[in-house]
């Protein structure tokens, strides 16, 4: 089996949080009503204020509903995701920490868009 | 000094929640206390006291629902909490805004499986929009306001704070700064209003499919003036009933798998989907692949996750519709004469579908049948009554045959489909409006999961109204099971039911039974007439059932009993 196959229905998502003790459960069960199940996560609290959350999620629905699903929880302020293979296969292999620049992380909100 | 449980009731009282529903128990008492001394400190908050918290969760659920304000409802922990989360779910599920707030045990007993322990705020996290559990009577304050806050904030929902005991007992000596959030600002473009109406201009068939987002958003006044203005023909989901008004010469009603033939048929045959706070429930549209076949869809919603979730949209707008419909209304403007001429067989089509599919209640029948009871009773309610349902037959005929002038006046259980739902949210509708006639049309499955709030209404002399319709049986899992089940009835014979008006008589509430065709009006005309609360014990033939009906799986268009809808 190729990488590639390995990966498919694969996405990573990086999220920027702001501190809950309800926190991962309610990502984690946001991920489980959505149709996906999480391969594996770690969090990194980044100051008092806020932590910092990576998920590898697996699932056949719809991922960007999944993604507006996050970006509705309150305490989600930033959301990034990639099904990119190469950067899915370089994450899988260096234990999934957050490979998002600053600058990739504060990529505005979806407000609206155009199908 | 102030206690917690005083900064509680505080804050209520100056975010003006000045009615509340709830039951007290160990560890709100504090709370409780607070409301008992709230009159004299000056900050008077009203508790309804409901015999179960299901009864105060809907009651609060019913008090949003009718005016747009928060609900609010207390409740202890352990058992008093988890009766609260079905309502929450409800909330939920129909974008409600309701502040949940429910004694913890004390902070050194948590984790301990103490009396009356349950972890709440876990099991809130799929039935809340949000959760807090405040463990420092610093953060009260700011916890309430940013509750609310969240539970109005875009598509509304419930939110649930949780309080330990010794929190709500202490005293507050400094508190955090308040943190509210700021609203967040859609960035809607010209560009945006430009395609929409670039879609709309195209179309030949187009179609308001209009949810219960609309009225939500404070966006029905737009919504007609945008009716008006084109002439578009326009159906609802069971929430957005009331949002077109019954004068709209093209109103189809509602559609889905109860919906009216016409209705269906019509989305069927459209090109042009206009969806407004609607989300493609599978109610509405039968089997996805088959729903508006021909049609682009135009999808205005706050949420956007409903964007694109079922239904690929041609064009979505993800803004609140109070700030949208404007726009569009702005961007249409001078449509006019195109809607006049353009779009004028296409209402032709529409306006047959109606007649062609129109409910009839000639039907002859001995016995009382009920469309035509709702619907008579409908044309004698005045614009401004609210009709509460539960769950069943007995909604579906509501939504059916009786007609309203806002979806604040058509209270049901729509996401969620709870039954027991109608007679505590009438509860709640009835404080939220008493100058207001408010009706429960309820079933005989339903009524008796929440029967015990004929107490509350009883205890507070309110004038609520409950319209008992009763086949003695669950009748529309009766209905299923003799369509999609070989007619094996099981369990849903309810032929042991209790003598309704002795039971209504107990809680001093009078009534009467008819079960004759001929009794209705005189019946009716008492039934609101009355002065006070009053219940009518409708008997009717257990063979009646809910047509048309889409089957499970199946294409609106294949709805069965078409036949059958007049009997």
């Amino acid at each position: 089996m190729s990488t590639q196959e390995a990966n498919a229905g694969l996405a990573h998502i990086s999220l920027i949080c702001s501190q809950s003790s309800l926190l991962l459960e309610r990502l984690l069960q946001t991920m489980r009503y959505r149709g996906f199940t999480v391969v594996n996560m770690n969090s990194m609290e980044l100051s008092s204020e806020e932590t910092e959350v990576n998920l590898l999620v697996k699932g056949q629905a719809k991922l960007t509903t999944l993604q507006k699903s996050l970006e509705a929880l309150i305490e989600v302020q930033q959301c990034y995701l990639t099904e990119d293979q190469a950067k899915l296969a370089t994450l899988i292999e260096i234990g999934l920490p957050s490979i998002y620049s600053p600058t990739q992380l504060s990529q505005p909100r979806t407000v609206a868009e155009s199908a | 000094m102030k206690t917690g449980a005083d900064l509680i009731i505080d804050t209520l009282y100056d975010l003006g929640a000045t009615e509340v529903f709830g039951y007290p128990g160990g560890t709100i008492m504090p709370v409780y206390d607070a409301l008992f001394r709230s009159l004299e400190r000056g900050v008077p908050v009203k508790h309804y006291l409901t015999r179960h918290e299901q009864g105060a969760g809907f009651a609060a659920v019913g008090f949003a629902r009718a005016t747009g304000k928060t609900g609010v409802c207390l409740a202890t922990s352990g058992p008093g909490a988890t009766n609260l989360i079905t309502a929450l779910a409800d909330a939920k599920l129909d974008s409600v805004p309701v502040v949940a707030i429910t004694g913890q045990v004390p902070r050194p007993l948590m984790g301990t499986n103490a009396f009356q322990e349950v972890d709440v705020f876990g099991l809130s996290v799929a039935s809340c929009k949000h959760s807090f559990q405040v463990m420092d009577q610093a953060e009260l304050e700011d916890t309430i306001r940013q509750a609310f806050f969240i539970a109005n904030d875009g598509r509304p929902g419930p939110v649930l704070i949780d309080i330990p005991k010794d929190v709500q007992m202490n005293t507050v000596v400094k508190q955090s700064p308040l943190s509210l959030p700021k609203r967040p600002e859609f960035m809607t473009n010209s560009s945006q209003f430009e395609q929409a109406r670039d879609l709309i201009s195209q179309s030949k068939k187009p179609m308001f499919y209009i949810g219960g987002g609309v009225d939500i958003a404070g966006g029905t006044d737009k919504l007609r003036e945008l009716l008006n203005l084109t002439q578009i023909p326009a159906v609802t989901t069971l929430k957005g009933i009331g949002a077109v008004p019954k004068s709209y010469p093209h109103g189809m009603g509602m559609l889905g798998m109860h919906g009216g033939a016409g209705a269906n048929l019509a989305v069927q045959e459209a090109d042009l989907l206009i969806a407004l706070g609607a989300r493609f429930d599978d109610r509405v549209t039968g089997k996805l692949a088959s729903f508006a076949p021909n049609a682009r869809v135009l999808h205005i919603d706050v949420d956007n996750s409903e964007i694109n979730k079922l239904r690929q949209v041609e064009l979505a707008i993800n803004c609140d519709l109070s700030t949208a419909l404007p726009l569009l209304l702005n961007e249409l403007t001078g449509f006019g004469d195109l809607a006049t001429e353009k779009w004028q067989p296409w209402r032709e089509a529409c306006a047959q579908l109606k007649v062609e599919n129109a409910w009839r209640y000639d039907f002859p029948h001995e016995g009382i049948y009920a469309p035509k009871l709702l619907n008579q009773l409908s044309e004698k309610l005045p614009d401004t009554a609210v009709v509460t349902c539960d769950v069943g037959q007995h909604q579906m005929w509501v939504a059916q045959h009786m007609r309203f002038e806002s979806s604040k006046n058509h209270l049901s259980s729509g996401g969620a489909g709870t039954m027991g739902f109608g007679l505590p949210a009438a509860i709640g509708a009835k404080v939220s409006r008493p100058n207001d006639q408010v009706i429960a049309v309820c079933g005989d499955g339903s009524i008796m999961m929440n029967i015990q709030e004929l107490g509350t209404i009883k205890r507070f002399n309110l004038g609520v109204k409950v319209l008992l319709i009763d086949n003695a049986k669950l009748g529309m899992v009766k209905q299923w099971q003799e369509l999609f089940f070989d007619k094996r009835l099981s369990e849903t014979d309810l032929s042991d039911n209790p003598e309704f008006i002795t039971l209504a008589k107990a809680f001093d509430i009078p009534g009467q039974t008819i079960t004759q065709a001929n009794e209705v009006e005189a019946a009716l005309d008492e039934f609101i007439a009355h002065d006070g609360p009053y219940f009518l014990h409708i008997k009717i033939d257990a063979n009646d059932n809910v047509w048309p009906l889409v089957p499970p799986g199946a294409a609106n268009q294949d709805m069965i009993g078409q036949d059958q809808k007049v009997g």
